[in-house]
């Protein structure tokens, strides 16, 4: 008896996870398939769905290509700044224990909780002083300070795993600093790196305020592209939301190929002072 | 025990080369952080505006000015309400669906696991929208039909940024999801296993086995979420731009339409030098309560 209500207990609550789950994703897909003229009132189906509006935002004279081009294009563009920049830091991090290093280390705590809207005045004048403004590397350049010390972090959280014994031993073969560190941290902490370097690229893909302020139309990343179609939003509510469901799909393979490593980036990315 | 077998030198060499590794990184953050930062102080002690065509010293005035903001004070409020009420739902519904999912069979688990991801996999930005135009407003609005309410949420003053509030939930859970599910795999197993020969009732062992063996996972993935909260701005702006009649800012959002919206640089930077005023006060109350110790074992 108290067994079957156990069992009762759990159906209930996975029900409920799914419905708090997926109503809104149900609805997200559903307006994005229902043709212009053709909603219903209520939470019915429309009688039929089309691919139109996924039509008009792929192959239309508005599409999502040029933005979808700059997300991606900003969003590596940022991955190869910080990771060249927070690699070799997050190594002097992790392997020099004085006190700089740690007040250095917490310094960068303090950077993740920098307040990126503090950033977008300046940016912004600035940006349109030096003809930076409306332009990929305007962006991309914005968008490295908020993902450094993120990358930073997580970094020195991988590579301080590796033992430092393997390192010493190769320099008492003689090895250099640079020798040491592409054949011994590299090779051992590579999928982390790779799975940090999709962390950033997401975390770009998917910002949206700093796009606002720095970019209009030419580098403006799919972000804006999606929110600035709400101005006429009940002509445009299809195509904004095909659009949406288009940009997700990148998204969808990356947290899936990165899934596994995602939880201890995520976890390095805590408090491990 | 390490054998010292470095030549003298080696020491102020390696240190050298560690200060050479974080000069790079050092230096951007100079270039891109600090030097906006101190370029934001100085247009804060201005009346700069592209509205009234000023552009002159005002010493501490725009400070003065922030100080008896009533819109400031709300956006203040609204702020720390969205960061206390977010952060403590989807704490209790991430916990909750871990807690579920960890009594599944594996099969199961594993389906329950790819959906409660799903939407985290949405673009912020899209969340926003869909919530906005679909679920809150006319025509479709999902979530009156639903509850047979009259009038959309977002257009109360008194309700937006509670539609702000369950949307933003919706889109964050399944990060603190994410990190809950894999410290609750990660537990050893022996402590669960005793009590449950011991015959204790499931919530007795999430409560004093499961919950205290979790909690340094629960304490950074409750402040990295908090932080989130503090700082976020897509939701709210998308949704109601701060609105109607400002009931529902956030800090972001207010400081966003002051110098963007009013191209008001001077009043707007004295409000974003205050944010982060604020933002430094709290991560300075979190590294000494870390550096305390109190919070337990460190990992990583």
């Amino acid at each position: 008896m108290a067994r079957l209500f156990r069992r009762l207990a759990l159906a209930g609550a996975v029900l409920l996870i799914l419905v708090w789950v997926l109503t809104p994703l149900y609805f997200l897909v559903i307006t994005a398939l229902t043709p212009e003229g053709a909603q219903t009132p209520g939470l019915r189906p429309p009688p039929v769905l089309s691919l139109e509006h996924f039509q008009r935002v792929l192959v239309g004279t508005n599409t999502l290509w040029p933005f979808l081009f700059n997300s991606t294009a900003v969003g590596l563009g940022t991955v190869a700044v910080v990771l060249a920049l927070a690699l070799p830091a997050a190594y002097a991090l992790a392997r020099w224990k004085a006190l700089l290093s740690r007040l250095l280390y917490t310094g960068f705590f303090w950077l993740r909780m920098l307040p990126p809207i503090s950033l977008t005045i300046p940016f912004y004048l600035i940006f349109s002083k030096v003809g930076l403004l409306d332009t990929r590397l305007g962006l991309t350049l914005a968008l490295v300070p908020l993902n450094i010390p993120l990358a930073v972090w997580i970094l020195t959280g991988f590579i301080g795993s590796v033992p430092k014994e393997l390192e010493e031993a190769a320099w008492i073969d003689g090895a250099s600093f640079a020798g040491t560190f592409t054949r011994i941290i590299l090779p051992v902490t590579i999928n982390g790196i790779i799975a940090t370097g999709i962390f950033i690229f997401l975390e770009a893909y998917t910002h949206y305020l700093l796009a606002l302020v720095v970019t209009n139309v030419r580098a403006a990343p799919l972000t804006v592209f999606i929110a600035g179609q709400q101005t006429d939003y009940r002509f445009l509510i299809g195509p904004m939301l095909s659009a949406a469901v288009f940009g997700t799909l990148p998204m969808i393979v990356l947290y899936t190929i990165s899934l596994k490593h995602l939880k201890r980036v995520a976890m390095a990315g805590g408090m491990t002072f | 025990m390490r054998t010292r077998l470095r030549a003298p030198g080696l020491e102020a060499r390696t240190r050298r080369i560690y200060l050479l590794c974080l000069v790079p990184a050092l230096l951007v953050v100079c270039l891109l952080v600090v030097v906006p930062l101190g370029y934001q102080i100085y247009l804060s002690l201005r009346d700069f505006s592209l509205l009234r065509f000023s552009d002159r010293y005002i010493g501490v005035r725009n400070y003065a000015k922030l100080l008896q903001d009533p819109l400031l004070l709300r956006a203040i409020w609204n702020t720390i309400l969205f960061t206390i009420i977010t952060t403590t739902a989807d704490f209790v519904i991430a916990m909750g669906m871990a807690l579920v999912v960890s009594r599944l069979r594996s099969g199961l688990a594993y389906v329950m696991r790819a959906l409660i991801l799903l939407p985290m996999m949405v673009i912020p930005v899209a969340v926003a929208v869909l919530w906005r135009n679909v679920i809150f407003n006319p025509p479709y609005e999902v979530f009156n039909r639903i509850f047979g309410l009259q009038g959309s949420v977002l257009a109360n003053p008194r309700t937006a940024l509670w539609g702000i509030i369950l949307t933003a939930v919706w889109g964050f859970f399944p990060m603190v999801f994410l990190l809950l599910s894999a410290g609750l795999d990660a537990l050893p197993k022996a402590p669960l296993e005793a009590a449950e020969i011991d015959g204790a009732s499931f919530p007795r062992v999430v409560w004093h086995v499961i919950l205290p063996l979790l909690r340094p996972v629960i304490f950074v993935t409750v402040t990295m979420k908090a932080i989130d909260s503090f700082l976020t701005f897509p939701f709210a702006w998308i949704m109601t731009e701060g609105g109607p009649g400002g009931a529902s800012h956030l800090l972001s959002t207010y400081i966003y339409t002051r110098s963007f919206a009013n191209m008001d640089y001077g009043y707007g930077a004295s409000l974003a030098i205050f944010m982060v005023l604020c933002s430094a006060t709290l991560s300075f109350g979190l590294v000494a309560y870390v550096w305390s110790g109190r919070y337990g074992e460190t990992f990583s």
